[in-house]
């Protein structure tokens, strides 16, 4: 029946399910639904679990929103935004492995093909992608609807559908987007414009997160009660909330009209979509893709002349990482994630009023406010570590194994590169912020220096437990956000611990202050070693590429 | 057959490829030459549909390019230079996978790509993934790929690229097979003495056209060379070779 339904749509089935099995195939083996591919690993779909687990963990908040919120409007309205805020950044930079890939073309183009068929085969893998992501952060959601006022299965169901509609909705949209700018902008280029839009993206994101947190604080959630009227009709994530409304029997024709639109607006662009995606498409983006955009000269580095950067593998790290945060979008983006969330974790300390408080004179008013800007600082080693080991550029690394370089020297001149063009520019970014607050620059220096022993022990900490090469690692999709997801929470702990036993124990007490300097210069030495002897124990190993 | 008339491909304001005219008949393998960025792989796109030409047309098979490129495309096999394949498949999932688009009955495709793999000797490694696989057993793959659904005319681009010697004598003595039983071999590559052996007719282009024509034997002879690799290098103008080989070598001991 399906073969017979899509060869009326002129489909060739057989061919369809060829290429929408073998896309499948793809993405859990090596795609987006992949995850390690370390022989020993029993797990058989990580990648897979890593999405399930971050888009649910959303799905929970939305949850407790839900569960707040009295009005199905408003809540319903807040799931959509959520939900196609996901889907548009998840699109926005794995455009071209999610909606249509350069090597589509390379394979494809000579075989026999209908343009209508790729873009079937094409828009049913979407479907899945979109079906796990809306299913992920759904599902909690979905039942809480369920449940929340009796027995409501309809709910359930409307909120799905939703969902659904708000997902394919937002690709569609994207696809719009994207493929309207590439007519006037090249597509490295457009690639690196959309990496920053993500990252004004996640000031959103973690902007709304905060917001929606001093809400549930104030209690206003549970008192939000907002009328649909016409002009929201203008607002994208209303169409699909409206849903809601009309399985609960409250549909009036605002409701209809905005379903309406919904559907027309998704109906109108697949038909766009559905010119665009075809496999001359695919060709001009590898077209594209091979000529390479104009670049102006690189100016020669100063900080490049460092003594422990000016020979050997220091000179070879140093030069690798940098240029790799000069043109590596991935890399630089990675990187560049810290600066919303140190941002708004700064904003968020400062909202209550009075400043950031010095943490040698007032500690625990320090502590208060300053609490979450911490977790971004302990969470940048972290971050940096993650961002460096996996590229796409990962078959380049023959070079190490080819060269009678030291492993265990370029791990550790990996460290202190990162400390010395990373770390401490971060720190000392945060150190002009505490100028603004503390009373003394005495304090700022001594804090700031304190901050950049931690940062490095932090570093080191890693280097021993997880000594890559940098760029060594094939990119996993989805693993980034994962990766981040788990680094905040571990970054979290561990930072309240150590900056309540600095601020409240040892800065009231020059002495201990004293102390505490000697020991972390004592524990930077001891690490030093204890970090070059693991790597050099460790990289024997990497002696031989594994 | 291949049949090519007058056909051009301009992007933007640099022209590829300049009314290129060119005929290959059923039987013959054309060696297709020329340095890089002459236009080789453009003209392979457009004969293969995978291009639209910006001028003029080809005949496949008794096909027109751009008219019917389905039917071109059902009657092609081709072996891209960049090796391009679905690398986290097996090679039985990938060939399935291909069978498919030419509607291949499964068990017909299944035995045949056995017989292939095994010819070429990994037939042990069918359900293995290509990604932990050789580039030189990528390639078998990637030629059985090109042939499974027995085309009219083969399309070859650096088809020998990773191969052992044994796996190249292979692949040389079949295209010499396939050509007797009528087929048409469209073979680019950079290893002249492998062109000089199998090709029945060679064409060099530069600047996306033609500059010269006919069996080695007879471009050796028309430009005076000792060799088709000699001929090569007079027509297509590059510096004498010793002479360059010389300058790398002082790069290299400059202290």
């Amino acid at each position: 029946m399906l073969d017979r339904l899509l060869a009326r749509l002129d489909i060739d089935p057989r061919q369809f399910r060829a290429l929408l099995r073998t896309s499948l195939r793809i993405d859990f083996r090596t795609g987006l639904f992949a995850g390690s591919r370390k022989k020993k690993s029993k797990r058989r779909f990580p990648g897979l679990w890593q999405i399930l687990v971050f888009y649910g963990f959303l799905g929970l908040v939305i949850s407790f929103l839900i569960l707040e919120s009295g009005d199905l409007f408003f809540s319903g309205t807040s799931m959509m935004t959520i939900v196609m805020f996901s889907v548009a950044t998840s699109i926005l930079v794995e455009f071209q492995s999610i909606v249509v890939a350069p090597e589509d073309y390379h394979i494809l183009a000579h075989r026999p093909i209908s343009s209508r068929t790729f873009f079937a085969s094409r828009m049913a893998n979407m479907l899945v992608y979109l079906g796990v992501i809306t299913g992920a952060i759904g599902l909690a959601p979905s039942l809480v609807y369920v449940f929340r006022d009796g027995f409501q299965p309809h709910l359930g169901v409307a909120a799905m559908l939703g969902m659904l509609g708000a997902g394919v909705f937002t690709a569609m949209a994207i696809i719009f987007l994207y493929v309207n700018l590439l007519r006037v902008i090249h597509p490295k280029k457009l690639r690196r414009v959309f990496s920053y839009l993500q990252l004004v993206l996640s000031f959103v994101v973690y902007g709304s997160g905060m917001i929606f947190s001093s809400l549930f604080n104030a209690g206003l959630v549970t008192d939000v009660d907002i009328p649909q009227e016409s002009w929201m009709l203008l607002l994208p994530p209303t169409w699909f909330s409206s849903v809601l409304s009309i399985f609960e029997g409250r549909g009036f024709w605002l409701e209809f009209a905005s379903i309406l639109l919904g559907a027309g607006a998704t109906f109108t662009l697949l038909t766009y979509a559905y010119e665009k995606l075809s496999l001359e498409y695919a060709a001009m983006i590898a077209r594209l893709d091979e000529t390479t955009e104009d670049q102006k000269p690189a100016r020669p580095s100063r900080t490049m002349s460092l003594p422990m950067f000016r020979r050997n593998e220091g000179r070879a790290a140093a030069r690798l990482i940098r240029n790799q945060f000069k043109y590596d979008q991935k890399f630089r983006m990675s990187v560049l994630a810290i600066v919303p969330l140190t941002v708004l974790y700064l904003i968020a300390g400062l909202s209550g009023g009075g400043g950031l408080a010095d943490p040698f004179v007032d500690p625990a008013e320090h502590v208060e406010k300053a609490n979450l800007l911490y977790f971004a600082m302990a969470f940048f080693p972290v971050l940096l570590m993650a961002s460096l080991v996996r590229s796409d550029a990962w078959q380049a690394s023959w070079i190490f194994h080819a060269t009678p370089s030291d492993k265990g020297k370029i791990v550790l001149a990996v460290k202190d590169v990162l400390v010395v063009f990373f770390i401490l520019p971060y720190l000392l970014a945060l150190g002009v912020v505490f100028l603004f607050y503390f009373e003394s620059i005495r304090h700022v220096l001594l804090h700031v220096f304190i901050l950049s022993m931690l940062s490095h022990l932090i570093l080191q900490v890693i280097v021993m437990v997880n000594p890559y090469l940098p760029f060594s690692r094939p990119s996993r999709k989805g693993e980034r956000t994962a990766g981040i997801f788990i680094g905040i929470i571990v970054a979290a702990v561990v930072m309240t611990v150590i900056i309540n036993v600095l601020a409240r124990l040892i800065y009231p007490s020059a002495y201990a202050t004293g102390i505490t300097l000697l020991v972390l210069a004592l524990l930077t030495l001891v690490f030093e070693r204890l970090a070059a002897e693991r790597v050099r124990t460790k990289t024997r190993r990497l002696q031989f590429d594994q | 057959m291949i049949r090519a008339l007058d056909l051009t491909k301009r992007f933007d304001d640099f022209t590829a490829v300049d009314h290129l005219t060119l005929t290959v008949e059923p039987g013959e393998i054309l060696g297709f030459l020329g340095p890089n960025g002459a236009g080789k792989s453009t003209t392979v796109k457009m004969l293969t549909g995978m291009l639209q030409p910006t001028q003029g047309t080809a005949e496949i098979a008794g096909h027109d390019i751009i008219e019917y490129p389905m039917q071109v495309k059902q009657r092609i096999g081709y072996i891209p230079e960049s090796g391009a394949m679905y690398e986290s498949l097996t090679p039985a999932e990938y060939l399935d996978f291909v069978a498919s688009l030419y509607h291949l009955d499964p068990a017909l495709a299944e035995s045949r790509f056995n017989d292939l793999l095994d010819v070429f000797g990994i037939l042990h490694a069918r359900d293995q993934r290509m990604t932990e696989m050789s580039k030189g057993m990528k390639q078998k793959v990637l030629i059985s790929s090109a042939l499974i659904h027995r085309p009219d005319v083969l399309f070859l681009d650096e088809p020998l690229n990773g191969l052992d010697a044994n796996a190249a004598m292979v692949v040389k003595e079949l295209l010499k097979k396939l050509a007797a039983q009528g087929k048409t071999i469209f073979f680019c590559s950079h290893i002249l003495e492998v062109v000089e052996r199998i090709c029945t007719r060679i064409v060099i282009i530069d600047k996306g056209q033609t500059i010269i024509s006919g069996t080695a034997r007879s471009i050796t002879e028309d430009t005076d060379s000792k060799s088709l690799e000699d001929a090569f290098s007079r027509i297509t103008g590059i510096r004498d070779a010793g002479d360059l080989s010389n300058d790398f070598l002082a790069a290299l001991e400059r202290v």
